[in-house]
């Protein structure tokens, strides 16, 4: 299978008053057609940044690009003009963001906001697009979808916005679609229907698909592939299987050991790892994740680790870790 | 119900409506985000509130808090009933605003609010957010004030040295720990915490659990944790109270609920959970609700969940289920349980 999208040496820096933020610090993966990969990371590792890099929307200045080539079916991102970006993130890629609102307009109604991108993107009428964005609403699960759709964002609860995005980023059918905590604010059944939804559409038109996420419950639902992010960088990545089943990272074990279960009793200490995220501006010599790492050793301190490679779809960058 | 000295709040038939805009020759149609609520909430304790998104948690949370006028209904915090506490601006048609007392009584209740980006205002930094609230009612300013944020900022996970930041410039679950050292700022009694882990990853999310936790041991805090996360939920709630369509449908101790729970809305609740392990994962059953969800501008006659509900008879078509004990600590509105 081709590949759709490369990512290599990406670095995404912000240039601040006193300082340097390395919010992405040399990203390389590639991403196959009709694949889905899941990302998972800390809180602050980069994977919004990365996100918003790969569509070439980071706010320049203080955002700056001091490494990197993101190729995105032949054409590279880093280098296109603002029509052909214009054209891929209409029709190609599409993001469904963090924050609701970064993509949605307070002043404008639902139904505004959806219908344009059909009348604009598949060149509907606009009765057409106005009943396939109450479809759509339907099938992101807003009930009396037309009545609703009437309404503006903020009268929706924070999980309907959220699905009022998805339903956009889904209406473009894209090549691409990075989804960016797409069910944060979702609970359990619903986020079933719209994880379904994606699958379908990655069947369907054989959309490939980011899903960024640190639900590692949907990670193991969705993907084939995850890679793990620390500190602006991947650490380990491996089929999602592997990945559970036999971790190599000592970041990728504590996040599994951290995440609370059913089986819980309360008042149970949940085993959070242990200090704070690095400064992404006064990054710790060395692996990033020493200081809060219980296997450190001397070595971690002094250089960053190789990459060891377990197998050709498992890797990790651990001085601790034995090939 | 009566009145029990040992409940913190008390809330008794609030609704909230939420006027449609009007289609011409017709009746305005309202959503009913909250319909009818009773809950008793007690000093120290943790109630859990979880249910379908857009079935009225956070409407619920702002209206215990008052953060928007309910449209009918009571709710007494320490004795004090709130919703007599506004008062109306310019004559008959103005806006409804808080009155002093009310200013004085939401130092003590704060809330966390759902989306981390929008609750910050964009144009502060964060050592102006954080430190609003300890300015506005005069406790502390200048250097103290300062020294305090840091500390806050530290209690949460965060770097102190980011107070010159703004919002924009942080990740999402980085903008929610800020929601979070907010609300902590005034030493409120309780907190309404909606969804304040659903955007940071599980290793935070531990660590502000047990934040939340070792704070509560602390200062005797009162929360209300909204989240659909049942397994967070789970964690730190002493009871959990379920909601579908604007009513609470069952709420019992935590244990209860997850082991034996007795609402079919729950059982299916509870069978969805993903669970982090791909082959589990893979070859589990879940209860699958059927249908859609219903509107809360035309909800279902009779039990609103039997449109959906897997054992519905007829009965429930017709009847409206009442919340009743099933014991001294267990409630459901069901006709068939
Ligand atoms: N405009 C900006 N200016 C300065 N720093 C920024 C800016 N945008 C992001 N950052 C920093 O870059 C880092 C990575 O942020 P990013 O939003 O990618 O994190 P994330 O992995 O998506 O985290 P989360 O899971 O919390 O959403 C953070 O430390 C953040 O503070
Ligand atoms: N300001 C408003 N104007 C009109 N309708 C509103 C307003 N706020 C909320 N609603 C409606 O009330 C209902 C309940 O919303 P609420 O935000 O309480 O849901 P929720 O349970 O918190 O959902 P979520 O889990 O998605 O956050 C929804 O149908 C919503 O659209
Ligand atoms: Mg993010
Ligand atoms: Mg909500």
């Amino acid at each position: 299978m081709g590949k759709i999208l490369s990512v290599d040496d990406l670095r995404i820096y912000f240039k601040m008053d006193t300082n340097i933020v390395k919010a992405v610090d040399g990203l390389s993966f590639d991403l196959d057609e009709g694949e889905i990969l899941g990302v998972v990371g800390e809180s602050g590792s980069g994977k919004s940044v990365t996100c918003l890099g790969l569509m070439d929307l980071n706010p320049q200045p203080p955002a700056y690009y001091p490494s990197g080539k993101i190729e995105f079916r032949g054409t590279n991102i880093m280098k296109a003009t603002k029509e052909q970006l214009r054209k891929i993130r209409g029709n190609e890629i599409s993001m469904i963001f963090q924050d609701p609102m970064s993509s949605l307009n307070p002043f404008l109604t639902v139904e505004t906001q959806l219908c344009e991108v059909l009348i604009e993107h598949e060149g509907m009428s606009s009765d057409q697009a106005r009943k396939k964005s109450i479809e759509m609403l339907a099938k992101v699960g807003i009930p009396s979808p037309d009545q609703r759709i009437k309404q503006y964002p903020h009268q929706f609860s924070g999980g309907m916005r959220q699905r009022v995005m998805i339903a956009m980023a889904l209406l473009c059918r894209p090549k691409l679609l990075i989804a960016d905590e797409p069910t944060t604010a979702l609970d359990v059944t619903i986020q079933a229907q719209i994880l379904e939804l994606m699958r379908e559409l990655n069947r369907e038109y054989g959309t490939s698909i980011i899903l960024i996420t640190h639900d590692l419950g949907v990670v193991a639902g969705m993907s084939e592939r995850a890679l793990v992010m620390y500190a602006g960088k991947i650490v380990e990545r491996a089929s999602t299987k592997d990945l559970f089943e036999k971790p190599q990272h000592p970041y990728t074990h504590a996040l599994l050991k951290s995440i609370p279960k059913l089986t819980d009793v309360k008042g149970k200490s949940l085993d959070p790892i242990p200090g704070l995220p690095p400064d992404l501006s006064n990054l710790p010599t060395g692996c990033s994740f020493h200081p809060r790492c219980s296997r450190a050793v001397e070595k971690c301190k002094e250089s960053y680790p190789e990459v060891v490679t377990l197998d050709p779809t498992h890797k990790a960058s651990c001085w601790e870790v034995n090939a | 119900m009566s009145q029990n000295p040992q409940n913190l709040l008390q809330v008794r038939d609030l609704k909230v409506h939420f006027p449609m805009p009007k289609k011409f020759g017709q009746e305005r149609a309202v959503v009913k985000a909250v319909d009818g609520i009773d809950l008793d909430i007690r000093a120290g304790e943790t109630l859990g509130l979880v249910g379908e998104s857009g079935c009225g948690k956070s409407t619920l949370g702002r209206a215990i808090l008052q953060l928007i006028r309910p449209t009918e209904g009571s709710v007494t915090f320490e004795g004090q009933e709130l919703t007599t506490l506004w008062k109306q601006r310019f004559g008959l048609f103005g806006v409804w605003s808080p009155n002093e007392m009310m200013r004085r009584k939401r130092q003590d209740m704060q809330m966390i609010f759902q989306d981390p980006f929008s609750s910050l205002n964009p144009r502060m930094t964060v050592e102006d957010i954080v430190g609003e609230p300890l300015k506005n009612y005069g406790i502390l300013s200048g250097k103290a004030l300062r020294e305090k944020v840091q500390d806050l900022l530290q209690t949460v996970g965060m770097d102190p040295r980011y107070i010159r930041r703004y919002p924009h410039e942080f990740s999402g679950g980085q903008c929610q720990r800020i929601g979070i050292a907010r609300a902590l700022a005034l030493n409120p009694k309780i907190i309404v915490a909606d969804e304040p882990i659903s955007a940071l990853d599980v290793s935070i999310q531990a660590q502000i659990l047990n934040l939340l936790e070792k704070l509560q041991d602390e200062f005797n805090l009162t929360y209300i944790f909204i989240a659909h996360d049942l397994a967070a939920v789970r964690h730190i709630s002493d009871r959990v109270a379920v909601m579908y369509l604007g009513k609470v449908v069952e709420i019992s101790d935590q244990e209860t609920i997850i082991k034996n729970p007795k609402h079919p809305y729950t059982k299916a609740l509870i069978s969805a959970i993903p669970l982090p392990d791909p082959e589990q994962e893979k070859n589990r059953k879940h209860i699958v609700l059927e249908g859609d969800v219903p509107s809360p501008i035309n909800p279902p006659s009779g039990c609103s969940f039997h449109t959906r509900c897997p054992i519905a008879e007829d009965r429930c078509k017709r009847e409206l289920p009442i919340l009743r004990n099933l014991n001294e600590n267990h409630r459901v509105s069901c006709h068939l349980v």
